[in-house]
C-alpha cells in the first residue's frame, strides 16, 4: 500500500473511532504522505519512511497544539519541535496526530484528561492504562503504526501492558527530553510504543544520542536494530519474587509461563530479591510530587495558557491555575507541602534517601544477573471509574514500574501471548544495556508466536 | 491534614481552592500520607558519594533562540514584544 493510502485509511479510522485516543490531527498528514512517498519511490527515503506515528500530547510538534490533555494548555501551539520529533521527521517518519493522556501525565489509567478518558480497545468498559493512554490505544487499535510516549513512573509500560503492545523506557539520559513538558525532570524519559520489538529498536536507534539541548544525554547515537536477532543462550535472567507479591493469579501464571519460554530459548533463570519494592510507591510519589509541584509553577496564566483575571497579579495566577484538574492540584499541593521548610525533613529528605536505597538494591540485584524479570502490572486493565475516586489505590498500581525510574534503569513491557485481557511481562537491565532487553524481548516474541 | 494547613499550602502553591476542594483534599491527604508513612518504618542506609545517582552535565553554552515571536503568539495578553500582565499587589 502506498503511504498516502495508508494515511487516508488511518485518518478515516481515527474519525470513526470511539476510543478517544487522539486530541489533535496533523492537518498536513496527507501532504506529508505524498512528499515521503515520492522519496520512497525515488529510493531516497529515510529509515522511518512508511511509519505512521502518533505522539503523546506532552511532546512538542511545531505548529500543532501541545495540550498535555489540560484546559490550561487547550490552545497552546508548539513554537518548535522536540528533539525526538525533529529526528523522526528527518528520517521520514510521518506524524498523524497528537494523542490523549492523563492530564500533565498525572494518572495510571488514562482517565484524568480534560478531553475525557481514553478507552481500552480490548474492552471499552475498561481503562487503557496511563499516562500514555492514547499512545498504547492508538497502536493497539490500529490507528497508528507506532507511537512515542513518556515514562516518569511507568507511563509507557502500564498502558503497553493493559493494551497488549510493546513499550520501552530507556535508561535516563539516553533520549533527549528537549520539547517534552516535564513532569519530574530527574525521572522522565521518552520512549517507543510499538506492536513489535524490532520497530521499537529502530525508533530508539533514531531518537537516542547526545543533544546540545539536553545535557543529561551523554552518549553518542547507538544502533540497536542489529541486536534484536541476538541469541539469548546463557543470558542470566533474575526472577524477582517480590514483583509477584499481590499480583492477580492470571498475571503470575502467565508471566511464569513467559519466563519458561525464555528458559527454553537458552536463558539461565535464577532467583533474586529486591525487598525494598515494598516502599517503591511512597518513595516514587514523594520524589515526583516535589519535582512536579516545582515544574508546574510555570503555568501561571501570564506567559501562555489559560488566563482568568483576578484582583491583582498574584490573584490572576491563582485564578488561572483553577484550569488545572483535581489530580494535578492534589499533586501540586502535596509536593508543596512535603518540601516546605517545616515538613521537608520528615518527607522529602526521607524520600531522597529511600530513592538511593532502592537504586542500590536494583543495581545489586543486577550484579547477579543480566536482566530482572516480573510482571509489568499487578493486575489487568481495570474498569473505568473503578479507582479514580481513590488516589491511594491508583498510586499503588505503579508498584512494579516505578523502581526503574527511581534507579534510572531501562525497562520494557512485553505483551504476553494470552487470550482475554492483555498481560505485560517486564524486563529491567543495567543502565545503558537496552540491547539485552531488546534481545530477550525479541526471543520471547519469536518463540511465543 | 487540617483545613488551615491546606489553605496555607494552597497559598504557597498559588492555587485558589473552593471550600469543597479544601475538605476533599483534607480527607485525601490524611489517607495518602498515612500510607506513605511506611517509609518512616524502614531502615534507610547512607551511601558513599560515588554510589549516588548523578546527573552528568557537560559544559553548557548559549545558543541563539530563533522562535521568540512564535512564543509570544501563545501569550494571553501582549503589547509590542512584551507580555502584558495585571498590576502587582499593593
Amino acid at each position: 500500500m502506498k503511504l498516502n493510502e495508508k494515511v487516508n485509511s488511518y485518518l478515516a479510522n481515527i474519525s470513526k473511532s470511539k476510543l478517544n485516543a487522539f486530541i489533535s490531527i496533523n492537518k498536513h498528514a496527507e501532504n506529508d504522505a505524498e512528499r515521503i512517498q515520492k522519496k520512497i519511490d525515488a529510493g531516497k527515503a529515510g529509515r522511518l519512511a512508511g511509519y505512521v506515528f502518533s505522539i503523546k500530547d506532552n511532546i512538542a510538534v511545531s505548529g500543532m497544539r501541545l495540550t498535555c490533555a489540560s484546559k490550561m494548555l487547550e490552545n497552546y501551539i508548539s513554537p518548535y519541535d522536540a528533539t525526538v520529533v525533529k529526528r523522526i521527521i528527518a528520517e521520514d517518519g510521518l506524524i498523524i496526530g497528537k494523542v490523549n493522556m492523563d492530564e500533565f501525565a498525572c494518572g495510571a489509567s488514562g482517565e484524568t484528561s480534560y478531553f475525557g478518558p481514553t478507552l481500552n480497545p480490548h474492552d471499552t468498559g475498561r481503562v487503557p492504562g496511563g499516562s500514555s493512554a492514547g499512545s498504547a490505544t492508538s497502536v493497539a487499535a490500529g490507528l497508528s503504526d507506532v507511537s512515542l510516549g513518556s515514562d516518569t513512573g511507568g507511563s509507557i509500560r502500564c498502558p503497553a501492558s493493559f493494551c497488549g503492545v510493546f513499550g520501552f523506557k530507556p535508561t535516563y539520559g539516553t533520549v533527549s527530553r528537549y520539547g517534552l513538558v516535564d513532569m519530574a525532570m530527574s525521572l522522565d524519559q521518552i520512549g517507543p510504543v510499538t506492536k513489535n520489538v524490532s520497530d521499537a529498536a529502530l525508533i530508539l536507534s533514531v531518537i537516542n544520542g547526545s543533544d546540545k539541548m539536553d545535557n543529561t544525554v551523554t552518549g553518542t547515537q547507538q544502533d540497536y536494530t542489529k541486536f534484536v536477532k541476538q541469541k539469548i543462550t546463557g543470558v542470566k535472567i533474575g526472577v524477582v519474587e517480590e514483583f509477584f507479591e499481590g499480583c492477580e493469579h492470571a498475571i503470575e501464571k502467565n508471566v511464569r509461563d513467559g519466563i519458561e519460554i525464555l528458559k527454553n530459548e537458552g536463558a539461565n533463570i535464577v532467583k533474586v530479591s529486591v525487598p525494598k519494592t515494598a516502599i517503591a510507591v511512597p518513595t516514587y510519589y514523594l520524589n515526583m510530587f516535589a519535582e512536579f509541584s516545582s515544574a508546574m509553577q510555570k503555568f501561571d496564566g501570564l506567559k501562555y495558557g489559560f488566563r482568568k483575571d483576578g484582583k491583582d497579579i498574584n490573584d490572576t495566577v491563582a485564578e488561572s491555575r483553577s484550569a488545572l484538574g483535581e489530580e494535578v492540584k492534589r499533586r501540586i499541593l502535596l509536593g508543596t507541602y512535603i518540601t516546605m521548610k517545616e515538613f521537608r525533613g520528615k518527607w522529602y529528605s526521607t524520600a531522597l534517601k529511600a530513592r538511593e536505597t532502592i537504586r542500590h538494591e536494583m543495581i545489586q540485584a543486577l550484579k547477579k544477573c543480566d536482566l530482572l524479570i516480573g510482571p509489568t502490572m499487578p493486575f489487568t486493565a481495570f474498569k473505568l471509574g473503578e479507582k479514580i475516586k481513590d488516589p491511594v489505590e491508583m498510586y499503588l498500581a505503579d508498584i512494579l514500574t516505578v523502581s526503574a525510574n527511581l534507579s534510572g534503569l531501562p525497562a520494557a513491557s512485553i505483551p504476553l501471548n494470552v487470550s482475554g485481557l492483555p498481560i505485560g511481562m517486564q524486563l529491567h537491565a543495567n543502565a545503558g544495556e537496552e540491547v539485552k532487553i531488546l534481545a530477550a524481548a525479541a526471543a520471547y516474541e519469536g518463540a511465543s508466536k | 491534614m487540617d483545613k488551615d494547613t491546606i489553605k496555607k499550602v494552597a497559598d504557597v502553591a498559588r492555587l485558589n481552592l473552593t471550600d469543597e476542594e479544601i475538605s476533599d483534599f483534607s480527607r485525601d491527604f490524611d489517607g495518602i500520607l498515612e500510607q506513605f508513612s511506611e517509609l518512616h518504618k524502614e531502615k534507610l542506609e547512607e551511601f558513599e558519594e560515588e554510589e549516588k545517582s548523578a546527573v552528568l552535565r557537560k559544559d553548557e553554552s548559549v545558543l541563539d533562540f530563533t522562535v521568540s515571536e512564535k512564543i509570544l503568539d501563545n501569550a494571553p495578553d501582549k503589547e509590542n514584544k512584551l507580555y502584558k500582565v495585571p498590576k502587582g499587589s499593593k
